[in-house]
């Protein structure tokens, strides 16, 4: 049963009690939270993903809703709860989505460590991941987001979770995160693209999350096999251009990427050097999109992988 | 002067071309190394060894480079592996 089939009214219920159970990729959450906006937004966003059950394990309970104190009066405010701790500080009220998918991300990148977790988006497509780690900036989003509306599938938009054991991507699709002028680009790059409203003044800028492709989230349970880490750039005015990377160097910058490298001790080196026995390693520049499509299209997979 | 690895744990080292990347258990730590640094640590692996006995091991496989050129790149890869603590030099 999806979300979708909650009237908004039913959905706003649950989400203030007993509480949203939904299943994100191999997680189930419980949301929990009285904001009406967070639940229009949540609604729109999660329409295609499957209800969970509170009678099944559930690994991430948050809760998000107005601090205590006369302050939810004055400057309506929302905080982020996780297993009854705060773990950040309270954010304006109409904050509360990018709030939420911010705690998500910092959940599973904390505390699911059967994966190695890449700070990378990950799409996929005939059955071969392409893995797109970058710092905040770089235009990672934004390829992902135009990627995922020319025919590949999306894993993740911010966490690439490697399986440790196997190296297989674990798709994780929540909705895509864009910022300031990304948020056009796509838009018009793909009108038909479903957008949450625009948020404004965030500490990353305005901020609109796009729904997640309604395929790459009825597929979130097909695991893929890595084969190429390519690491983007967006650059105005520059030319399409993919440059080699050896694997060795390709190791230290992904490394430099993950969030538990370090935890994951022999496992994660092990893990990291097993993609780059099957990856093919890149350096991407690119400011046309059709271009930077063109490109990943073209891509070939090591021989020998599958 | 002997040569050994300072870390108690197994060291791993995977190499593609002519690069190699090695984790150090002990301190978790990674670095970029040569392959034959990689082969240097692999060697101290077995156990530790003074230089003239590491020049020997090496001669073989270097040539045609003379011992006293080997002595010398070894010298100089120690000292490398020892600026990042990943070999100590003790006394005999």
């Amino acid at each position: 049963m999806k979300l979708s089939t909650l009237s908004v009214t039913e959905l706003a219920t649950r989400l203030k009690h007993p509480g949203l159970y939904l299943q994100t990729g191999e997680f189930q959450l419980c949301i929990q939270s009285p904001v009406p906006a967070l639940a229009r937004t949540v609604g729109l966003l999660y329409a295609d993903y499957p209800l969970g059950s509170a009678d099944g394990f559930t690994d991430f309970h948050v809760q998000l809703g107005p601090p205590a104190g006369l302050r939810r009066w004055l400057r309506p405010q929302v905080v982020f709860e996780f297993d009854s701790a705060l773990p950040f500080r309270p954010l304006p009220a109409d904050q509360a989505f990018p709030m939420l998918e911010w705690g998500l991300n910092w959940c599973v990148s904390s505390y699911a460590n059967l994966y190695l977790i890449i700070h990378a988006a990950v799409v996929e497509k005939n059955g071969f991941a392409a893995i797109l780690p970058a710092p905040p900036g770089s235009g990672k989003s934004t390829l992902c987001a135009a990627l995922v509306n020319r025919g590949w599938r999306l894993l993740s938009d911010e966490l690439t979770l490697v399986r440790v054991g196997d190296g297989k991507i674990v798709p994780l699709p929540r909705p895509v995160s864009l910022k300031n002028a990304s948020i056009d680009v796509i838009q018009a790059y793909e009108p038909s693209a479903v957008f949450s409203r625009k948020v404004f003044d965030t500490v990353k800028g305005t901020i609109a999350h796009m729904k997640a492709p309604t395929d790459s989230v009825q597929r979130a349970a097909e695991v893929a096999q890595p084969a190429w880490i390519v690491f983007p750039k967006y650059a105005a005015g520059a030319d399409t251009c993919l440059t080699p990377i050896s694997p060795a160097h390709g190791f230290m910058r992904l490394a430099d990427n993950t969030f538990n490298y370090s935890a994951l001790g022999m496992e994660g080196f092990e893990t990291v050097a097993g993609l780059m026995d099957d990856c093919k390693c890149f350096d991407f520049t690119y400011s046309v999109i059709d271009e930077a499509i063109a490109t990943f299209d073209a891509l070939t997979p090591r021989a020998g992988i599958a | 002067m002997i040569w050994s690895l300072q870390s108690t744990q197994p060291v791993a080292i995977r190499c593609w071309d002519d690069e190699c990347v090695l984790y150090d258990a002990d301190t978790g730590n990674t670095f970029l190394v040569t392959p034959f640094a990689a082969e240097v640590v692999l060697r101290l692996q077995q156990g530790p060894v003074d230089l003239p006995a590491l020049t020997f091991h090496f001669a073989e496989s270097c040539a045609p480079m003379s011992p006293p050129e080997v002595q010398k790149q070894l010298e100089s890869v120690l000292e490398q592996l020892q600026q990042i603590a990943l070999v100590v030099r003790s006394p005999e």
